[in-house]
C-alpha cells in the first residue's frame, strides 16, 4: 500500500462518512463533515488515499493560537502504516501556519495506541473529563502540546531528518540527512572482499552479508549524524530495482523500523537515487535533462523533463556495463571488480589495436547489447591462446573499453539532442571511468552540453543518494505501507 | 520478572506470530496469529504484528523484547523474519533473542511423552532433522540443527538406541517415504495440521532458553539465521577444493555467519 495526502473535498465526503461509521460508536454525520469543510479559514481537513481509495481523514479547528484536533481516523485495514502520523505531521504544520501556538484534543482513555501517536508528537495528558462519551460513558484523557517547542525541534517544512537504507546489490549502506541538503551521515559497508573470488556479486552471499551488517551499519550512520531513532522524522528504503534477496533485507528492516517508531516509510528507486546522487553533489542540477545510469547492474539512458517524471529512452538488451568489465576481467583472471584494473591497464594501451564489434552503434535507438562485445573479447583471448600468441593485454582492455564507450557516447549525445536538454547526469558505478567521463565531456561540450559527474564515492551505491531521492519522495508525500514487497525490477518509469 | 514479548517466524511458508507474557518456563500467550503465506511473509508479517498488537490494545513502545525464528528454513524466509525482527527491535531499544524454528515446531508436542523426529524441508532433496524428547510439558533438544540427505537422516534415526515415535514437520511432505520406510510402524506421522512453527510454540522455546539460561545477549545485530549451509557458490567451491589433493584445507563446519570468506566471514 502507498498513500498520498490532499485536501478534503466535499466529494471525498460519503467515503470518509463510510470509515468514520465503521470505526467509532457514536460517528458524525455527513452534515457536520459537510459543514466542515464550507468553513474554510479556521479549518484543515486532509484525506489520506491510496490511489482512488480514501483510508484515512483528520481535520483541525484553530481558534487564536489553540489548535484542536478534532478528527483523525485510520481505515481499519490501512493501519499502523504511518497513514495516522503522515496526517497529524500536516496538520500540525497547518495549525502553525494558521496561526496557532498550542494543540489539544481529547481521545478515549481505551484508545493507547492513539495516546502514543500524540504523545510522540509532544502532546501530553493534563487530565480527565469523566464520562465524556455518552455512548459508553468512558473518560476522555485531555492532551496539550506545545506546537512552538517542537517547531523549534524541526525548524520549518522540507528540514525533515530521514534515516535511509540501501541494500540493492552488494553494499550495505545507511545515511542520515537533514532536509534534503545536508547530509549528516553516510556509512558503506562493502562486501566487495567476499564476492571478489567469485568474479562477481553472489546474490545468496549479498543476502547473508546484508543480514548481519544491516543494525551495524544503521547504528553508525545515526551516531555519526548524532541522532536516535526519537529525532527521525522518516524512513527511507530502497525498494528496487536490484537483487530480490537483497533487497528483502533492506525493505524488511525498514518496515520493522516504521513499526517500531510509529514513523511513514519512503520508498527510493534505486535508480533515481542514482540520478539524485548528481543533485546530491552539485544542487544546480536539475531538469530537463538527460541521466545515462551505467553500473554493474544497470545501462540505461533516461529522460528527466521534470522532477520525478522519468522516461527511460533505452536499456541493455543483455548484459550491464560493469557487467561486461567484470567477465572480461575475470577471463583475463585479472581479479574483481573489473572496472578499475581493466581501465587502468587500458590507460597504457591503444585503443585502435583490436577492431571489437560495436554493438548498437547504427540501430536508431537508444538500446544497447554488450554480450557479444564480451564474447568477441574472449574469443579474441581464445584464439590467441590457441595460436600460442601472447594476448597483449593493455592492448586488448583499451580496446575494449573504446568499443563500450564509444556506443555509450554516442547514443548518450544522440539522446541529449534529441530531448533538447542543456544538463546531462552520468550516474552509477561505470560513472568512476575514466575515459567515459573525460568522451562524453568533451563529445557534450562540442554541442554546449553541461555534463554533471558525481564523485566516486556517490556514484558507487550508497544510501545518502537513496535519502536524497527520499527527501523528494517525502515532500511529495508517497509513502510504502507496512506490506510493502522488494520490487526487483521495478521500473523508473512509473515513478511520477 | 513477566516480560510482554512478541514472537514471529517465516522460516517456512507459515507466518507463525504470537504475543505473551513470558518469564523462564512460563508462558501465558495473549494473542496469536498463525497464517499460511506462502512466499507473502514480506507483505504479510508485520501488517498482522501491527493488527494483532491493537487488537490487543498494546503499543509496540510497550514491548520488552522480540523473538525471532532463525530457522533452518527457506534462506529468504528465515532473512524476511530476522530482518524484520532487527527493525523492529532496534528501533525499539528492546533486546532481541533467536530460537530454532525447530524448537517452535517440537514444543507442539510438550504434551505428550514422546521421542520426536522432526524434519524440516531444506530443499534440493535435503532435509533439517532434528530429535527432541517431550515429556511433562517440555521438550529436550537432542542434536544441534543440521542439514542431510532424507535417506541418511532416515537410517541414523532407525539404528539409534532410541528411535523417534512421532514425526512432524515440512519436510515430510516430499520425503516422508523415506522416513516411513526407514522406521517402520514404530513411528507415526503426526497430523499434517501439526508440522509448522506456531507463535505459541516460539514463546514456549524461548521461555524455556530463559529458564535453562540459554539466551544470548539481546543483541539485534548479533541475531542470525541459523543456514547450516553456505550458499551454492562457495559448496561448489569447497566440493572443487575437496576434489583437488589437499581435501582437508577447505573442510570444516560453516561458520557463525554461514559466509566463508576474510577474517573468517566477519564484515
Amino acid at each position: 500500500m502507498s498513500f498520498e495526502l490532499r485536501p478534503m473535498t466535499r466529494g471525498d465526503i460519503d467515503a470518509v462518512h463510510e470509515i468514520e461509521h465503521a470505526i467509532f460508536p457514536t460517528p458524525w454525520s455527513r452534515q457536520t463533515f459537510a459543514a466542515e469543510v464550507s468553513i474554510g479559514e479556521t479549518r484543515a481537513w486532509l484525506v489520506a488515499v491510496d490511489g482512488d481509495e480514501v483510508v484515512g481523514y483528520g481535520g483541525i479547528m484553530v481558534i487564536g493560537d489553540e489548535a484542536h484536533i478534532m478528527n483523525l481516523a485510520v481505515r481499519e485495514d490501512a493501519r499502523s502504516k504511518g497513514v495516522g502520523a503522515t496526517m497529524l505531521e500536516s496538520l500540525l504544520a497547518s495549525a502553525v501556519e494558521m496561526g496557532a501556538s498550542r494543540a489539544t484534543l481529547e481521545v478515549r482513555e481505551s484508545n493507547s495506541s492513539a495516546q502514543e501517536l500524540y504523545r510522540r508528537f509532544g502532546l501530553s495528558s493534563v487530565g480527565v473529563r469523566p464520562g465524556y462519551y455518552s455512548d459508553t460513558r468512558e473518560d476522555a484523557v485531555i492532551m496539550w502540546g506545545d506546537l512552538l517547542a517542537r517547531d523549534a525541534a524541526s525548524p520549518e517544512a522540507g528540514q525533515e531528518l530521514i534515516l535511509a537504507i540501501e541494500s540493492s546489490c552488494d553494499e550495505t549502506a545507511a545515511a542520515v540527512m537533514r532536509g534534503g541538503t545536508e547530509l549528516l551521515s553516510s556509512v558503506i559497508a562493502s562486501q566487495v572482499d567476499f564476492h571478489a573470488r567469485f568474479g562477481g556479486v553472489v546474490p545468496e552471499i549479498a543476502s547473508r552479508k546484508h543480514t548481519e551488517a544491516i543494525v551495524a551499519a544503521v547504528d553508525e550512520a545515526l551516531e555519526q549524524a548524532g541522532v536516535g531513532f526519537g529525532d527521525l522524522d522518516a524512513i527511507a528504503v530502497t525498494y528496487g530495482p536490484g537483487l530480490v534477496g537483497a533487497l528483502v533485507v533492506g525493505v524488511a528492516y525498514a518496515k520493522g523500523v516504521a513499526l517500531g517508531t510509529g514513523l511513514p516509510l519512503v520508498g527510493v528507486n534505486h535508480l533515481e537515487g542514482h540520478i539524485f546522487a548528481n543533485m546530491l553533489a552539485d544542487p544546480t542540477v536539475e531538469p530537463p535533462l538527460v541521466a545515462l545510469l551505467v553500473s554493474g547492474g544497470h545501462t540505461s539512458l533516461v529522460h528527466m523533463p521534470e522532477w520525478g517524471v522519468y522516461h527511460t529512452l533505452g536499456e541493455t538488451l543483455d548484459d550491464a556495463a560493469g557487467e561486461a568489465f567484470d567477465k572480461v576481467a575475470k577471463a583475463l583472471g585479472l581479479g574483481y571488480p573489473g572496472g578499475p584494473i581493466l581501465s587502468r591497464l587500458a590507460s597504457e594501451g591503444n585503443e585502435n589495436a583490436i577492431d571489437f564489434p560495436r554493438a548498437m552503434m547504427r540501430s536508431g535507438n537508444y538500446a544497447f547489447s554488450l554480450s557479444g562485445l564480451k564474447t568477441s573479447v574472449i574469443n579474441h583471448i581464445r584464439n590467441a591462446e590457441q595460436a600460442g600468441r601472447e594476448v597483449d593485454v593493455p592492448d586488448l582492455a583499451a580496446s575494449f573499453q573504446a568499443a563500450v564507450v564509444d556506443v555509450q557516447v554516442s547514443k548518450a549525445v544522440r539522446a541529449a539532442q534529441e530531448c533538447g536538454v542543456e544538463t546531462f547526469c552520468l550516474a552509477g558505478g561505470v560513472a568512476a571511468n575514466p575515459s567515459l567521463r573525460e568522451k562524453l565531456h568533451e563529445a557534450l561540450a562540442d554541442h554546449g552540453i553541461r555534463l554533471s559527474v558525481p564523485p566516486l564515492i556517490l556514484c558507487t551505491d550508497n544510501a545518502a543518494m537513496i535519502a536524497q531521492a527520499a527527501h523528494f519522495r517525502f515532500m511529495r508525500g508517497g509513502f510504502l505501507g507496512l506490506d510493502a514487497e522488494a520490487i526487483p525490477n521495478l521500473r523508473l518509469d512509473s515513478e511520477a | 520478572m513477566n516480560q510482554l514479548t512478541l514472537a514471529f517466524d517465516t522460516a517456512t511458508e507459515e507466518c507463525a506470530i504470537a504475543l505473551g507474557m513470558v518469564e523462564p518456563g512460563v508462558v501465558g500467550v495473549i494473542a496469536e496469529r498463525d497464517l499460511d503465506a506462502p512466499r507473502a511473509s514480506l507483505t504479510r508479517l508485520l501488517p498482522t504484528v501491527a493488527e494483532l498488537l491493537e487488537s490487543a490494545n498494546v503499543a509496540p513502545g510497550d514491548l520488552d523484547a522480540i523473538v525471532v525464528g532463525l530457522g533452518p528454513g527457506s534462506f529468504t524466509g528465515v532473512r524476511i523474519g530476522v530482518s524484520s525482527a532487527k527493525g523492529l527491535a532496534h528501533a525499539l531499544g528492546v533486546p532481541l533473542y533467536g530460537v530454532s524454528t525447530l524448537d517452535a515446531i517440537a514444543r507442539r508436542f510438550a504434551h505428550l511423552d514422546v521421542l520426536l523426529g522432526v524434519v524440516g524441508d531444506a530443499m534440493r532433496g535435503e532435509v533439517y532433522p532434528a530429535l527432541f524428547r517431550c515429556a511433562n510439558g517440555g521438550c529436550e533438544r537432542l542434536a544441534p540443527d543440521t542439514v542431510s540427505r532424507p535417506l541418511s537422516a532416515a537410517a541414523a534415526w532407525a539404528t539409534a538406541d532410541e528411535p523417534p515415535t512421532i514425526l512432524a514437520g515440512n519436510g515430510l511432505r516430499k520425503h516422508g517415504d523415506v522416513f516411513r520406510e526407514a522406521l517402520g510402524p514404530g513411528a507415526t506421522f503426526a497430523a499434517e495440521g501439526l508440522w509448522t512453527p506456531t507463535g505459541r510454540g516460539l514463546l514456549r522455546a524461548y521461555a524455556d532458553d530463559l529458564a535453562a539460561g540459554r539466551v544470548g545477549d539481546g543483541d539485534a545485530g548479533a541475531v542470525l539465521p541459523v543456514y547450516t549451509r553456505l550458499s551454492d557458490a562457495e559448496e561448489t567451491e569447497r566440493d572443487r577444493a575437496n576434489a583437488t589433493a589437499d581435501a582437508s584445507a577447505a573442510q570444516g563446519s560453516v561458520p557463525d555467519s554461514g559466509v566463508a570468506g576474510p577474517e573468517g566471514g566477519a564484515l
